[in-house]
């Protein structure tokens, strides 16, 4: 118990180093809780009134949960591919830890549970609102939310059991000489796969909607409706939930509780014969003193020094970090499974209609702004923070803090622009969107690449760590969720901004000359302010904070 | 070349650096010393822009440090006790790197002398990540010089050095001290710092306790002159009981 105090005090004295942080933090994850509390209560009323629904509404709601619980068990398998290596064997505080009289499984288990609250501690604090807003909708006794809650803390535990045993078994089959590159490239390929896989199933297949029927809605909810995956455990969390909204104890929560046991329980069986060795074996390996060709400085190099000077030179070095860090280059492999997901969603899809590929074209510039949030978070957010125990030399160099911000946000634009504009370009080409649309979904998506960046870059650069046992760490931090939400809330003004051309389009009244119009150019004025008016401000504040940072030094 | 003015830092109502009053000179070498917990490294970590002094002001060649940090930064160079670097970035490229960030054109066969100079020619084209504590420390000085530094500080720079590395890095500080740089290190080798200093600087709970030449101090405290500064250190620091001694109450320079 003294290992897993110490990491939870550590945790919790990380988290109230920056009370200010905190206190805006948990505010708008408060916030956005409650939203989702009262949104899903209200929406269940509504469910269990609508006329035409009544009878289905119990199983259509049952359905809906077992949905939430597939999609964010997966969400969860997938970012435990991704930081189960990192957290498992990459944690600095490991060689203290294995060189104390300490069982090796002990040890194992603390990081067993780092990586679930890693991984699975989001889609929790998620879930969690959404079962009480059920709950008080339909007046659960307390016996609901306890077995609700146990129930998706059990069923997230299983993808981190299988993270687990799939890093023990890589981190031992994995070549000598580069065992933790290779555990990790290999992990979060499998992740990028799974994500893939689950996705090319294309479940809406099995409830496609018809053209124009009068009574698609009715019979859409009726499939939904008939659709049986009891064999997959989100059922059984959900079965457990329902059943205990009359009072009883379905089998299926046992089931879950077994099977989440079973797998923890092997992962520390193997643990306790394979993770010391597997330590081991990648602490010998990582370190490859391997020389590299001796070259004159390259001509991307020169072009990047002389065009942007210091914030030049502080790019040509985070470009050469970013090819060689398997932590942070593995990272585009979860971005092209991103948007692959994305486009395999679009284009399965039924879309009928000219009209119903509008209303997708517009909900396509909410989405593209939600996933480059999300890639912002793992890619932009934590660039300042990758400098680590080297921060210190751009502390004690003449670099202006301006410079730091600057080059960082430069790096990591290219690559958000590049997904961001196409994913709006392709997903209106791919839904044959309207010319309104066609323009104002890469406009939308270009603009918010500039200011999401921004907004990672600055918040990221604000919030600088310096000293982590994992990045993975980073992005489970105050600063990150108010980043998280300022993102979000940018991509809410911009679609509430693009509704009205978007509406024009739906409503037959859109043609492509829209855009050079009064009102046009005014959205696009408007647009344009915003953005530029969030990076000065986001990139401003970084640096305004990130100077009055004392840190570098580790240990210092 | 380094002048501080009533230098101070607070943690909450802990004072690490309290009122200090210090200068180096070009062409000299002063020595830090002081116990564990003095300020020495607090001191030096306000000097090099690493944290922010609570009050005081620090100037470096007549440059104030929170006001024109870009010009002090830029005579300065600095090798802390515990070197890190990014690890995958090799020693020339790193040198590379802050040649860059300085503006220095030209830099490579500066880069190559000191990899020279440093032992680290072998090493010059591998990742930081793959080098031993004393390479790394070797790297820290090369870093440390690339800018062409009039005020050189090392923080507890023998750490982790072999026997040569020893020689080397005392050659250097009279070499630099002789070429008229202000060299500041801060050490526990007592003996390091007899051999190299030209002055020695004795702070305790944040408060310079006494300065001047190894003669001077010897003076001050009434010792014959093959008194150790091992012997003159612990007169100078040790808790004292009150009224006992007289040295610690006042502590004007020498």
């Amino acid at each position: 118990m003294t290992l897993f105090r110490l990491r939870a005090l550590g945790a919790l004295r990380s988290l109230t180093a920056r009370p200010a942080w905190l206190v805006v933090g948990s505010g708008l994850l408060l916030g956005i809780g409650y939203a989702i509390f009262r949104g899903v209560a209200a929406g269940v009323r509504w469910l269990y009134a609508y006329p035409l629904v009544d009878r289905l509404a119990p199983t259509v709601l049952q359905r809906s949960l077992e949905g939430l619980f597939l999609m964010l068990m997966a969400a969860v398998l997938f970012s435990v591919l991704v930081a189960s290596i990192g957290i498992l064997y990459g944690s600095a505080d490991l060689e203290l830890l294995l060189a104390q009289p300490t069982g090796r499984a002990r040890v194992f288990g603390m990081k067993v549970v780092e990586l679930f609250v890693n991984a699975a501690g989001l889609p929790l604090l998620f879930t969690l609102p959404v079962l009480a807003g059920v709950g008080v909708a339909l007046g659960a006794g307390p016996l609901y939310y306890l077995v609700s809650a146990v129930a998706a803390s059990a069923l997230y535990a299983l993808p981190v059991a299988l993270g687990a045993l799939l890093a023990l078994v890589l981190v031992r089959v994995a070549p000598a000489g580069r065992v933790r590159e290779v555990a990790t490239a290999a992990s979060v390929s499998v992740a990028a796969l799974a994500l893939l896989g689950l996705r090319a199933l294309r479940p809406e297949q099995l409830f496609r909607l018809g053209d124009q029927d009068a009574d698609a809605f009715e019979r859409f909810l009726t499939s939904f409706a008939r659709l049986d995956a009891g064999w997959l455990p989100p059922a059984w969390a959900a079965n457990a939930s329902w059943a205990a909204l009359d009072g009883r104890v379905h089998a299926g929560l046992l089931v879950l509780l077994a099977t989440g046991a079973a797998g923890l329980g092997l992962a520390g069986l193997l643990a306790h014969v394979a993770f010391a060795r597997g330590w081991v074996r990648s602490l010998d390996a990582t370190p490859v003193a391997a020389p590299r060709r001796r070259s004159a400085t390259p001509w991307w190099e020169r072009v990047l020094v002389a065009r942007f000077g210091v914030a030049g030179a502080i790019i040509v070095k985070d470009t050469r970090v970013f090819m060689r860090d398997v932590q942070q280059w593995s990272q585009l492999i979860v971005l092209a499974a991103l948007a692959g997901v994305y486009f395999v969603s679009l284009a399965s899809i039924p879309v009928p209609t000219q009209q119903f590929r509008d209303v997708l074209g517009a909900m396509n510039i909410a989405f593209v702004g939600f996933i480059v949030a999300g890639i912002g978070l793992r890619v932009a957010y934590p660039s300042v923070s990758f400098d680590d125990g080297a921060f210190w030399l751009s502390q004690v160099q003449p670099v202006r803090k301006r410079a730091i911000v600057l080059a960082k946000f430069l790096f990591a634009l290219p690559l958000m622009l590049v997904l961001a504009l196409g994913l709006g370009v392709t997903a209106g080409k791919v839904l044959d969107a309207s010319p309104v649309l066609a323009f104002g979904a890469p406009l939308a998506a270009g603009l918010g690449a500039l200011a999401i960046t921004a907004l990672a870059v600055g918040l990221g650069a604000a919030n600088a760590r310096f000293e982590f046992t994992s990045p993975n760490e980073l992005v489970m931090t105050p600063g990150a969720f108010a980043y998280m939400a300022l993102a979000l809330a940018y991509t809410a003004i911009v679609t509430v901004l693009l509704a009205r051309p978007a509406w024009l389009v739906i409503s037959g009244g859109g043609t492509a000359a829209y855009w050079s119009t009064a009102e046009g150019l005014a959205v696009i004025a408007v647009l344009t302010a915003l953005t530029v008016g969030t990076v000065i401000a986001a990139l401003a504040f970084g640096v305004r904070q990130l100077a009055r940072t004392e840190a570098g030094l580790p240990g210092g | 070349m380094l002048e501080l003015v009533q230098l101070t830092k607070r943690y909450g109502r802990t004072a690490a650096v309290d009122g200090l009053d210090l200068a180096a000179k070009a062409g000299e070498v002063l020595a830090l010393l002081g116990p564990n917990g003095a300020g020495k490294t607090t001191a030096i970590r306000c000097v090099t822009g690493l944290i922010k002094p609570s009050g005081g002001r620090i100037l470096i060649g007549g440059h104030d440090v929170e006001r024109e940090p870009i010009a002090a930064k830029t005579l300065t160079g600095f090798v802390p006790d515990r070197a890190w670097f990014y690890p995958k970035v090799t020693a020339r490229e790193l040198l590379r790197y802050l040649a860059s960030v300085r503006g220095l054109s030209a830099a490579e066969s500066r880069m190559d002398a000191l990899l020279e100079r440093f032992r680290l020619t072998r090493s010059a084209d591998s990742l930081t990540e793959t080098f031993s504590h004393g390479m790394r420390q070797r790297l820290a000085f090369c870093a440390a010089l690339i800018g062409n530094p009039r005020l050189f500080i090392a923080d507890e720079p023998m750490v982790g050095l072999d026997v040569q590395g020893h020689r080397d890095v005392k050659l250097l500080f009279r070499e630099l001290a002789a070429a008229g740089l202000a060299v500041i290190l801060t050490t526990h080798t007592l003996a390091v710092a007899e051999e190299v200093a030209d002055r020695i600087a004795v702070i305790d709970r944040g408060k310079l306790v006494a300065l001047g030449t190894l003669a001077e101090l010897r003076a001050r405290l009434n010792r014959s002159d093959d008194t150790s500064l091992e012997e003159l250190f612990i007169l100078l620091t040790e808790p004292q009981a009150p009224g006992s001694d007289e040295h610690l109450a006042s502590p004007e320079r020498t």
